[in-house]
């Protein structure tokens, strides 16, 4: 379905009468008004696979960001944040200047030499840039294997990632409620610089990155928001949606126009057609 | 076996009917606190019943300490070694089951609680043998005080402790939690039943410096 061929079917379902007045002008900001209230109100009831399935095209998922801050400012997301549906955040833990050993030619196998380590197989190591994973532990070293060569004298550090869970930090202050990286939180904060505020994360303690699920606002840009001129096929929407999104506009046409009998009718083919 | 995560995720997943969400009335802290009291309550009851019993190696932590010179103090006849506290089994005994030499082989002697130490009249200075004792200090540390060798800089200690979490090369995000599934499943069953009886009472969330209890007068 197109754009023009969504207006052409608002404009059979709504009543003769009006259908004069719905000019394409008209129509643009109520399927614009509709698609905002429609999102958010599947957003409330998101329970289960079938509407997570109708806005799959919102849902942004696993999206990795890298923090140098206490926070980070939500306008840095790849998408327009609305909603959070899940942070986990990583942390780099500092095992020191290590001696090492590297062999190979791609994958390099590292032997870091350091006593009391606790180190794990399977677990991911950053030496600047370079990530490996820990294949093979003694008592006194471990062994990193990776596809290029670590440097020969830098940091190593011990990269792990935790979910976090919401900071109430008004509400709770029990000792048990203290952030820490295994159990780290979150809390969304206004970050004023200047006159202007910013919708920022607050990560506790602070991370070098985060893993963030979210509900993204529909845009134009992205194909979310679309005219009632538009040729080209609406592809972020099932076509369910887009004949539920004809009902709920006309549910916002009738009640701009405070026709009674054609918004009764409209949310009865809401409810027979969810 | 599992570990201390999972375990939280159990106990949280059984009080909110199988399903978890981020924003749980109880903190995780607050019940990995509970986990640990429960480990050392049940440790403690089951030893009693059975003191003669092996203990199960699950509960069991070992780790090796090496000291720094510039940890020891000069011309001090004991040797003091970190220790985290470990959990009381009966009025004798205490959750220590090796100390020694970390070959694990050549265990220390373990001199009375109570002991006369260093009086020069003690009994213990006639032993030729390297003895141990441990003893709280004014810094609100534990330390494994070594005896009779003031050379003695590393030690192996196979324990059960109180708060698993605290031994040094633990590693609370990866490592099986120290118990076995028997004792997994009376731990989940005991903070379970504690968690829901403290979910009868409605919780006070208004900040009035009152115990109001919501939707009931006060």
């Amino acid at each position: 379905m197109t754009g023009a061929q969504f207006y052409t079917l608002l404009q059979q379902k709504i009543d003769k009468a009006y259908s004069a007045y719905i000019d394409t002008a008209k129509a643009d900001r109520i399927i614009e008004d509709t698609i905002y209230r429609l999102c958010e109100r599947l957003y409330r009831e998101l329970d289960s696979q079938k509407e997570y399935d109708e806005l799959w095209s919102l849902l942004i998922k696993d999206e990795v960001q890298t923090v140098s801050n206490p926070y980070i400012d939500l306008s840095s997301l790849s998408r327009t944040y609305m909603h959070l549906f899940r942070v986990a955040c990583t942390y780099k833990t500092l095992l020191g200047s290590l001696g090492r050993v590297t062999t190979g030619s791609g994958p390099y196998s590292t032997v870091f030499t350091s006593s009391g380590h606790t180190a794990r197989v399977g677990d991911n190591i950053a030496v600047i840039s370079v990530t490996g994973t820990v294949t093979a532990i003694t008592k006194t070293t471990f062994t990193v294997t990776s596809a290029t060569s670590p440097d020969a004298s830098a940091a190593v550090y011990l990269v792990r990632t935790f979910e976090a869970s919401p900071y109430f930090s008004d509400r709770k202050r029990d000792v048990y409620h203290t952030p820490t990286i295994f159990n780290p939180k979150y809390q969304i904060q206004n970050r004023a610089v200047s006159t202007a505020n910013n919708k920022a994360l607050y990560l506790f303690p602070q991370a070098d990155g985060i893993v963030i699920d979210y509900f993204a606002q529909p845009t134009a840009a992205t194909g979310h928001i679309f005219t009632s001129t538009g040729a080209t096929a609406i592809t972020a929407y099932t076509e369910k949606f887009l004949y539920r999104l004809a009902d709920e506009c006309v549910m916002t046409y009738a009640g701009q126009v405070r026709d009674t009998e054609l918004r009764q009718s409209s949310a009865q083919d809401i409810a027979i057609n969810p | 076996m599992s570990t201390l995560n999972e375990i939280v995720h159990r106990i949280s997943s059984s009080v909110n009917g199988g399903n978890t969400t981020d924003e749980m009335r109880f903190d995780s802290l607050y019940i990995e606190s509970k986990i640990h009291t429960a480990r050392a309550s049940i440790l403690s009851a089951t030893s009693r019943q059975t003191m003669f019993d092996r203990i199960n190696e699950a509960c069991v932590q070992v780790y090796s300490v090496e000291l720094l010179e510039t940890q020891v103090e000069a011309d001090c006849d004991v040797i003091r070694f970190p220790c985290p506290t470990v959990v009381r089994l009966d009025d004798r005994h205490d959750g220590f089951m090796y100390v020694g030499h970390v070959n694990g082989q050549k265990p220390f002697i373990r001199i009375r609680s109570n002991y006369t130490a260093l009086s020069m009249h003690s009994l213990f200075q006639k032993e030729k043998e390297i003895v141990w004792d441990y003893l709280a200090d004014y810094n609100g540390q534990y330390y494994i005080n070594i005896y009779k060798n003031t050379k003695q800089r590393k030690l192996l200690v196979r324990a059960m402790f109180n708060d698993p979490t605290q031994v040094p090369n633990y590693r609370r995000d990866v490592d099986e939690y120290p118990i076995d599934a028997t004792l997994e499943n009376d731990i989940v069953n005991a903070v379970v039943t504690e968690l829901l009886r403290q979910m009868v009472r409605t919780p006070d969330t208004t900040s009035d410096s009152m115990d109001t209890v919501p939707n009931r007068p006060n």
